[in-house]
Formats: structure tokens, C-alpha cells, sequence
């Protein structure tokens, strides 16, 4: 399969140069010789003779490149701090294509993310033929990094998720298996809402708070452009991008919306994140939510890494597709569970403006997921009531669900998952296709509220 | 000019290279005596670039040699909060070093300075 490069240090063999991890340094020289230097925060390998760089101001090195197409790039490997000097020919400037979206999505979204949207734009990706590339140390090697085989994991993972059923299984075993076959222990899945604006936080797993519900805008920071891009983000050195972006500019600036977005929950996530790969979840050409990795350390997901998740994602989406009409199997008739409940009531208060559900003063849940629970609630402190049907929400006219796209099960996965993290005496449990129960340990009393 | 600035002095500059990286940067020197070097603070990416038109080198002595210590400390200590682990920074000057300890320094006077912080303002001359 593989051809003896003609460079003296094939590019593959020191992939991990072009992950941006340490940042790299380019010369050009000018008409009369006069050398110019700058670090620039990654070299994209294209291919085994092509390395892109981005373009984003127009600057002395342009200038330099117009008058010499001659250009020197020395990369650090992060493996063994091996340095490599590549002599570049510039070929042309794309804007469009490939990489050149790929590069702009990881720049948009980082932008995004440290409110610089206004000012990293990718004007075009410069694409340079590799001339020579060789250890700056002439007495060093490659990296001779041993390349893993990742097939026995992709088997081990795609059986576990052909075990599961429903919707809600998909999720819990793919971020287990993540964590389980891949050592991905830090993960956390996002869907969509009804209406395509913001991304909600379904799963997680590895994380201090759980940070079900939490909620981002799609086409905003890493997160919502990755979904509204359906293109992968990955981050290998998160303080470095920080640091650079405010170098670039200090302002912060925000959304006014901002208020729309649950602001109660915290997004799941990592003290100190250094490392991030953000993969769409996108089955029959639609999107189904954003699977969000993280590592405190720096590199953690390199070029292997997000062909791998890439891989995995798409067989998760493609089980959540399945799993969203299944509506979680389960034996039917299961017989009640007796509580004893204890005499102390609850007091549940629904706020109508935004549907927001406090118990005993405590937030729980706001929007769609609020306006199903205080309609079970209801049912039940008027007549007993504990079993309900899927179908009989999704057709009860007072909820107002939106009729165009089903995302009833996500939110009752929702609303089930907050009710764990929050609340030891209401549960919401499933108890067969399409059935679920809810289960109260505590005599309640409900206040609507304005 | 690629390399790692090891030790700076203002005024007349004096940069120490590895020897065993930096043979051609050397040889570029020697050939035409232009140099630029580029330096930049890892916490707030201010860069700036300083040019010169008449290099020399020379050998290292020991006040450089105890001037590229200080600075390796501190480059070390300046990365540890940006995630970079000092045992890493360290590795990097090991590897600069892992065939000949050997240090050339590189003198020259800038003539010209500019501010190389990345943005739509890099290049500005000071």
C-alpha cells in the first residue's frame, strides 16, 4: 500500500506535528533576501506532499510570498520535541473546498467561542508542495510512532450499540463504550430542539455535574458550530487558542439573546479542558445532536482520533435514528412499586412564562420538558393518576408540541434525567413501548404561577 | 530564521542557537549576514520581530551559557499555566541538545523592530 516518500522524513511519519499542539515558526524572504519570521498556530497536513497554511490577514508574509514562493516551516513534533524544517513552494489559494471548510469551521468556531467572531475570518487557505522536509538536528529521526489498531474496539463498540433499544440506551452505552473501548472517559451528548436553535445536553458521562439540560445556541461557540456546520471541531491546546484570540482582541462580545438559553444548568465540562473534539451526530441527512469529547491534557485527540470518532458518530446517529421510533422496549404491565409516602408535601410551582418548575424552590427543568411534567403532575394530584402513554402527550393539544418534528422522547429523556440529578422523591420511569410511569414518594402541592 | 531564540541581550543583540539545529541558519548567515528573530511571550502571544543586515557568530561563553539557563527557567514557568508541563518545555531544549550541547551565539544590531502580536495590525514598525 504504501510508497517510500521522496522526502527525506515522509510527512505521515511525523503526523503529529500538524495538530497544533506546539505552534510552529515560518520564514519567507523578501526580493532582496531580507528574512521574515512569524509563529503561526498550525500547519495543516493535506497530503503526503502538500501542506495548507491559513490565511487571515494580510501581512509581511504574503507580501513576502508574492515576490519569493520559497518558504521554510519548522514544526515540533509534541511526542519527542523533535524539530523539522520543511522547504515550501507555494502553489495556490483556495477559498472553497475541503479544507478550506474544514479549517474555517475550527477557526469560526474557536472565534465564536471567545466572542471574536468579527474579526477571524478565513479569507483562503494557502496550499505549498512540500519540497524537502528533515530533522533540524541532522543526526535525528522521525517520530516512529507505532500506528494502533483500532478495528477490535470499532467491533467491540458497534456490537454494544446493536444491543440497545430505544433511544435513551443509545445514548447511555455509546458515551459507557467511549469511555469503556476507546478510554474516551469524558463525554457529553447534545440534541437538538424543535425548532433547530439551540442544542440541549441529553447525556454525559465523567463530568462533576451531570449538566442534563444545559443548553447552547447551534451555530455559536465549538459546540454550536460543529452542529450547525455538521463538521467536526477538534481543539488539541485550548489555552493556546484563548490566549491567541485575545492577543487578537480583549473585547467579549454577546448575544443579546442570551436570556433564551437555559441559564440555570451548566454546560457539562472539565475544570481545566485543554483538549476537545466535537463530532455531529447526523443520520439520513439530518442532524441528531453533537457528541462533545474532552481531556484536561493538551493533544489528547489527534488526526487518528477524530477519524475514529467520525466512525463511531455516525453509527451512533444512525442508532439513534432507529432508536427514536422505538421509544425504548421494555415489558409491558409492569406492576406498580409500592412507596410509602411520606407525609411532608412538596410544593411544585409552575412559572407560565416560560414554563419553568421550581420544587420546593429549586429549579428543575423550563420549556417543553416543563410543560410536559406539570401536565403529569396535574393528572396526578387530581385523580391519582401515575401511567401515561407517549401518544397521549404527544397528542394532548394543551402542551402545545410542535407538530413537525417529533423530539417527544428526547425531552421526556430529559425531563427523566433531571428529575435523577434533582429530585429523590418524583421519578419518571419507563415501563414498556411507549409507556412510562411516574413514580412520587411525597405528598405534593402545586402553585401555578404567573 | 528558524531556530529557538535561547538568550537575548537589548541594546548590541546576542542570540545563542544549538549548534546541532541550526547549521543551516548558520550557513545563512554567514552567506549574507541577514537575520531576523522572532520572540514571543506565551501568555499574551505579544510578538515582536527584530531585523538585522550584518550577523556574525561567534562561540558561546559561560555568562551566555548561564543567561540560556535563566531563560529556560522562565520560558518554563511562563508555559506551565497554558497546560504545557515543565517536564515537556524541558524535553524540547533536550531534544535541541540531544546530539551536541554545543551553543553558537549570534550577534547583530536590529535596525528595525516590529510588532509581530498576531491580528490585522502585525508587522506594525516600532
Amino acid at each position: 500500500m504504501s510508497t517510500a516518500s521522496p522526502l527525506a522524513v515522509s510527512l505521515e511519519s511525523i503526523a503529529s506535528c500538524f495538530e497544533g499542539i506546539i505552534p510552529a515558526s515560518i520564514c519567507t524572504c523578501s526580493g532582496d533576501g531580507t528574512p521574515n519570521l512569524t509563529y503561526i498556530s498550525i500547519v495543516h497536513r493535506v497530503d503526503s506532499r502538500h501542506v495548507a497554511l491559513s490565511y487571515q490577514f494580510f501581512n509581511k508574509t504574503r507580501e513576502n510570498m508574492a515576490q519569493n514562493p520559497f518558504v521554510q516551516v519548522v514544526v515540533v513534533s509534541p511526542s519527542n520535541m523533535r524539530q523539522y524544517r520543511l522547504d515550501l513552494g507555494y502553489e495556490r489559494t483556495e477559498s472553497e473546498g475541503i479544507v478550506f471548510d474544514r479549517m474555517k469551521t475550527r477557526l469560526e468556531a474557536v472565534a465564536s467561542q471567545t466572542g471574536m467572531s468579527q474579526i477571524f475570518k478565513l479569507r483562503g487557505v494557502d496550499i505549498f508542495e512540500v519540497l524537502d522536509c528533515r530533522p533540524m538536528n541532522a543526526e535525528a529521526g522521525g517520530e516512529g510512532l507505532p500506528k494502533v489498531d483500532y478495528l477490535p474496539q470499532i467491533e467491540d463498540f458497534t456490537a454494544r450499540l446493536a444491543a440497545c433499544s430505544g433511544l435513551e440506551s443509545v445514548i447511555d452505552v455509546s458515551l459507557e463504550a467511549l469511555a469503556e473501548v476507546f478510554g474516551y472517559d469524558h463525554s457529553f451528548l447534545m440534541a437538538p430542539d424543535e425548532d433547530g436553535k439551540r442544542l440541549f445536553t441529553l447525556g454525559s458521562r465523567g463530568f462533576g455535574e451531570s449538566g442534563i439540560g444545559s443548553e447552547v445556541w447551534i451555530g455559536e461557540g465549538i459546540l454550536g458550530a460543529a452542529a450547525e456546520r455538521r463538521e467536526v471541531v477538534r481543539i488539541t491546546s485550548f489555552s493556546r487558542d484563548v490566549v491567541y484570540s485575545k492577543a487578537v482582541r480583549s473585547v467579549i462580545e454577546r448575544r443579546g439573546e442570551d436570556s433564551l438559553l437555559e441559564s440555570e444548568i451548566a454546560l457539562p465540562g472539565l475544570p481545566k479542558v485543554e483538549s476537545q473534539l466535537v463530532v455531529p451526530l447526523v443520520a439520513r441527512d439530518r442532524l441528531l445532536g453533537i457528541v462533545c469529547l474532552q481531556s484536561a491534557v493538551a493533544g489528547r485527540f489527534l488526526s487518528d482520533d477524530e477519524r475514529l470518532v467520525r466512525i463511531v458518530a455516525r453509527q451512533m446517529a444512525a442508532s439513534m435514528a432507529l432508536g427514536e421510533h422505538v421509544e425504548s422496549a421494555g415489558a409491558k404491565d409492569i406492576p406498580r412499586r409500592q412507596h410509602a409516602v411520606q407525609p411532608a408535601a412538596a410544593i411544585i410551582k409552575h412559572y407560565k412564562a416560560d414554563d419553568s418548575i421550581f420544587i420546593d424552590d429549586a429549579y428543575l427543568i423550563k420549556g417543553i420538558a416543563g410543560r410536559i411534567f406539570w401536565r403529569l403532575v396535574r393528572s396526578y394530584a387530581q385523580s391519582g393518576r401515575v401511567d401515561f402513554t407517549n401518544k397521549e402527550i404527544r397528542l394532548d393539544a394543551s402542551l402545545q408540541l410542535p407538530d413537525f418534528k417529533d423530539n417527544l422522547e428526547a425531552r421526556l429523556i430529559l425531563l427523566r434525567r433531571r428529575l435523577q440529578d434533582r429530585c429523590d422523591f418524583v421519578n419518571l420511569t419507563q415501563v414498556g413501548r411507549g409507556q412510562f410511569r411516574l413514580e412520587v414518594q411525597r405528598h405534593l402541592r402545586l402553585e401555578e404561577q404567573s | 530564521m528558524p531556530g529557538v531564540c535561547a538568550s537575548l541581550r537589548i541594546a548590541n543583540i546576542s542570540v545563542c542557537v544549538p549548534l546541532a539545529t541550526s547549521r543551516k541558519t548558520l550557513d545563512n548567515i554567514e552567506s549574507n549576514g541577514r537575520i531576523a528573530v522572532a520572540v514571543s511571550l506565551p501568555t499574551n502571544y505579544r510578538t515582536i520581530q527584530l531585523k538585522g543586515q550584518r550577523a556574525t557568530s561567534a562561540e558561546s561563553d559561560a555568562a551566555d551559557l548561564a543567561a540560556v539557563e535563566r531563560h529556560h527557567d522562565a520560558f518554563a514557568a511562563v508555559n506551565e499555566p497554558l497546560g504545557q508541563q515543565r517536564q515537556r518545555v524541558e524535553a524540547f531544549w533536550q531534544a535541541e541538545i540531544e546530539t551536541s550541547a554545543a551553543m553558537v551565539k549570534v550577534l547583530f544590531i536590529p535596525e528595525q523592530i516590529f510588532d509581530q502580536t498576531p491580528g490585522p495590525s502585525a508587522g506594525r514598525s516600532l
